[in-house]
């Protein structure tokens, strides 16, 4: 899919105007380009401590605010209707020198550049994490994890992904029944089938995320193993699992606090993910006051995970 | 995704609402980013319950504004405004309501 970018330069007291006349437009979202926003992040040490003085020259004084839109809209009429929302806004305003660009982008280029940056790791312990297209040198006991995440969540590299990994390690015994909620690219049940469970059922609600699970369960070979589904957890059969993982955010993982507790085998293990540490009491607190015990709570950069025994 | 995930869960209390996004991108792929507030124009159709600005904003107006309402708009904002003083900002503000055929009532 191609898209059509259309960038407007204005000034910083227009900048919220000018966005809202892109969206009003058809944009999903806008893009800004606002020097200031960059210098004010150096004086005010936010992320960036230095920069190159010819860069800080290179970025001018000017605010560029874009909007995309899809590929088949009459481009004569939306540059129409923009101009004609600028005219008005500028005689509220100083909207500055109002120059409008228009250029084609083709998408397909991010599916596949950052591949170049993916490369062979360990997400814990001896698991190797494999991206199809490397090649890779692996000790003997290493467990080898090849995948491709494409657009789902999970390429082993966020920290949740890391601590969940660490705790499949821990708890997955040879034969385990394992339920994933929320599978993303598969690359915890494939972990978990390698470890030796039976069988695991992978859940996801995006049906790329299950796409791409299945595909990678059988580039691991262990298609065998991973059912992959696209569905809530209220809608699968109701079988007890030994462990249950659920790495997504804290509100779903409260949200299924209740209906997940009659998948879990009596001496089994929930490990829950994907929450961010201001949210960290708020699952504690819910999942306590419903009676279930903490085993393990642990953090990783801003992230969080907990293990819980029913 | 990473990145997706992490704002969804830092914004989950403004859901509905166009949050911008600073993000600094490093050499190894790793990110940080700061939310800013969002933009003037969107506070004000929240603020007055309207989808969209007037079109010919000189003549048919679409909503009233309060100047508490403006005030408050300008208090969330000043974070990310060049403006020296709240009066400025409010200015700023009653501007981009005006440019959207809102009324500011005194």
């Amino acid at each position: 899919m191609k898209w059509i970018k259309v960038s407007i330069t204005t000034t910083e007291e227009a900048r919220d105007v000018i966005s809202d006349i892109l969206i009003t437009c058809g944009s999903k979202g806008v893009e800004m380009h606002d020097p200031q926003e960059f210098l004010s992040q150096i004086e005010e040490n936010k992320g960036i401590d230095f920069a190159d003085d010819n860069f800080i020259n290179l970025i001018g004084n000017d605010v560029k605010i874009s909007g995309y839109y899809n590929e088949l809209v009459n481009i004569e009429e939306l540059i129409h209707m923009i101009k004609e929302k600028m005219s008005v806004a500028s005689a509220y305003m100083d909207t500055g020198k109002v120059n409008i660009e228009v250029s084609n982008i083709d998408d397909a280029d991010w599916e596949n550049e950052w591949k170049a940056h993916y490369k062979p790791f360990y997400i814990t312990d001896n698991i190797l994490i494999k991206p199809t297209w490397e090649d890779v040198s692996a000790c003997k006991d290493d467990i080898i994890i090849e995948l491709d995440p494409g657009m789902a969540f999970g390429t082993g590299i966020h920290e949740t992904t890391k601590m969940c990994s660490k705790y499949l390690k821990r708890f997955v015994k040879k034969g385990d029944q394992i339920l994933d909620i929320g599978c993303g690219t598969g690359i915890l049940s494939i972990i978990a089938a390698k470890l030796g469970a039976e069988r695991i059922t992978a859940l996801d609600i995006d049906i790329t995320a299950v796409k791409v699970a299945k595909e990678n369960a059988i580039q691991n070979k262990v298609d065998d193993k991973v059912c992959t589904y696209k569905s809530e957890l209220k809608e699968i059969i109701l079988e007890k699992y030994d462990i249950i993982v659920a790495n997504i955010i804290a509100d779903i993982i409260i949200d299924i606090s209740e209906l997940v507790r009659n998948y879990l085998k009596d001496n089994g293990v929930l490990i829950t993910s994907g929450i961010i540490k201001d949210r960290k009491d708020d699952v504690l607190n819910h999942y306590r006051a419903l009676g279930y015990s903490v085993s393990i709570i642990d953090e990783l950069g801003e992230w969080v995970a907990i293990c819980f025994n029913a | 995704m990473g990145f997706c995930k992490e704002f969804n869960e830092r914004t989950a209390k403004d859901a509905g609402l166009i949050i911008p996004v600073v993000i600094t991108v490093y050499a190894d792929r790793s990110f940080s980013f700061i939310t800013k507030t969002p933009p003037a124009a969107v506070l004000i159709k929240k603020a007055c319950k309207i989808e969209s600005g007037s079109a010919k904003p000189h003549k048919d107006k679409v909503a009233k504004i309060s100047k508490e309402a403006i005030k408050q708009i300008a208090e969330t904002k000043m974070p990310d405004l060049n403006a020296g003083s709240l009066e400025t900002a409010m200015s700023m503000i009653a501007g981009t309501a005006r440019s959207m055929g809102v009324v500011v009532e005194d």
